[in-house]
């Protein structure tokens, strides 16, 4: 058995992760934690009660969900996932992958450290790579779409582990709701049904398909109004 | 009765947030083209959802400068006839130049348009324009010239020119591809051209400019119609 950790940042993704992986029982083998001590985004009631009925609260912190169920973490004072500090800590570690939330663009020297690392793209590749790729598949495709793939140098063009398909949403927040919502789903079906021990990866093909870049808010507005 | 100190943080936090979505309220204008974008970019992050009423506004802030812009102007209405305006007198020999010497950006959008006029765009000159719309949504800026590996030759990003020569491009791409990339970067190119509407001067650049604005409209509430977003008025 693959032994699997999470490296957590304090948004909205991490927390829907986290979340549902208590919901859903699932040891993870490592969790990491890097907390910069930002202070934290203010969420309406109408979006918590919109989280809540995705399975997650948004109105926590990813520090109170894991103390309130008294889950041992490992710390660091910083968001970036390239800082040497977390590099020498995960070279020491026997953690085969790590699901990865944010923190930045992974360069050589995190990528060359030991552990692959697992990333939840919202947008269903090679056809949606890039910048909030959920907003073009809703104006195209009227639904959304989460691969999960090996992290590399390329952007969104790592071997491909699990992809699934969602409708779109029938609300407005698809940046704190919706975007954490269908990654964290897809987390858990790649974590139950074991696909990281499975290693059926497919490769890309990174001549083909599509880059899109941050959506014109324009175009974001339409989107958003065609779900709602 | 006094307030911890995190609940005071957190009841300022909230007031702010509060007093800021007032002001949106009361102030519903398009803020997208509403300063210099040349002197102070914006990166479109994360931007907010503020309802039919955003669309709304966006249309008005565009109407607003083609009214102004529309007194003794003749309408051109297709690619066809503003891609005749665009006349290529530049260096018959710049495909060979591409990729080896440095490039004048509106000569080569120029060229680009004479390509896509004959309908006789070579693979990798479409390559090349995806380049640049890297380019362009990563700085914001189109500059005056390239070298041979499109990185920038020129300290001059102010030629509006060139950024309605490219959205006219990207325009034409999404008619004839409907591939949202295009649109999108024009929409973008054309919030900065609006900022600077004033400097444009000559007829012919008025022409463009009126042209990739009516277009952009036109191929926006088209998209609204498809998705069933009806904006009543």
């Amino acid at each position: 058995m693959s032994k699997i950790g999470i490296i957590l940042t304090p948004d909205s993704r991490s927390k829907a992760y986290l979340c549902k992986i208590l919901s859903y029982k699932i040891n993870l083998d490592e969790i990491v934690f890097l907390n910069d001590k930002r202070n934290e985004k203010i969420f309406q009631t109408e979006v918590i009660n919109e989280s809540k009925k995705c399975g997650f609260d948004i109105s926590k912190s990813v520090t109170q969900i894991l103390n309130e169920n008294s889950i041992h973490y490992k710390e660091f004072n910083f968001m970036d996932i390239n800082n040497p500090k977390l590099i020498e800590y995960l070279k020491q570690s026997k953690i085969e992958f790590f699901i990865f939330t944010g923190g930045g663009i992974l360069k050589k020297e995190i990528l060359n450290c030991g552990p692959k690392f697992v990333h939840f793209h919202p947008g269903i590749v090679p056809y949606y790579r890039g910048s909030t790729c959920f907003y073009y598949s809703i104006l195209n495709d009227d639904e959304c779409g989460v691969t999960a793939y090996l992290m590399d140098e390329k952007l969104d063009a790592g071997e491909i582990i699990h992809q699934r398909i969602f409708q779109k949403p029938s609300h407005r927040f698809i940046d704190d709701v919706f975007d954490a919502h269908i990654r964290s789903e897809t987390l858990i079906e790649v974590l139950n049904k074991n696909l990281l021990d499975k290693k059926k990866f497919r490769k890309q093909n990174i001549d083909k398909g599509e880059t899109y870049h941050i959506i014109h808010p324009v175009l974001k507005h339409i989107a958003i109004l065609s779900c709602i | 009765m006094f307030f911890q100190k995190n609940e005071f943080k957190f009841l300022t936090k909230l007031f702010i947030i509060n007093v800021k979505k007032l002001l949106v309220v009361k102030n519903l204008t398009y803020q997208y083209s509403d300063r210099n974008l040349l002197e102070f970019p914006e990166k479109y992050q994360m931007s907010s959802f503020e309802g039919k009423e955003f669309l709304h506004d966006y249309k008005k802030s565009r109407m607003s400068k083609i009214k102004h812009f529309e007194k003794n102007q003749n309408s051109i209405t297709k690619f066809d006839d503003i891609l005749k305006i665009i006349h290529f007198k530049g260096d018959t020999d710049i495909q060979n130049k591409i990729r080896k010497d440095i490039i004048e950006t509106e000569e080569f959008f120029t060229f680009l348009c004479s390509k896509l006029e004959e309908n006789k765009m070579e693979s990798f000159l479409k390559e090349i324009i995806d380049v640049f719309i890297k380019k362009f949504e990563i700085r914001k800026k189109i500059f005056n010239a390239y070298n041979a590996d499109f990185k920038v030759a020129s300290n001059d990003f102010a030629n509006l020119k060139n950024y309605s020569l490219f959205s006219l491009i990207c325009l034409l791409e999404y008619h004839k591809t409907d591939n949202l990339k295009y649109l999108n970067t024009s929409l973008k190119l054309n919030d900065i051209i609006c900022s600077q509407s004033t400097k444009i001067s000559s007829s012919d650049d008025i022409t463009l400019f009126l042209f990739i604005v009516k277009k952009e409209l036109e191929f926006i509430f088209s998209l609204c119609d498809k998705k069933k977003v009806f904006l009543n008025e």
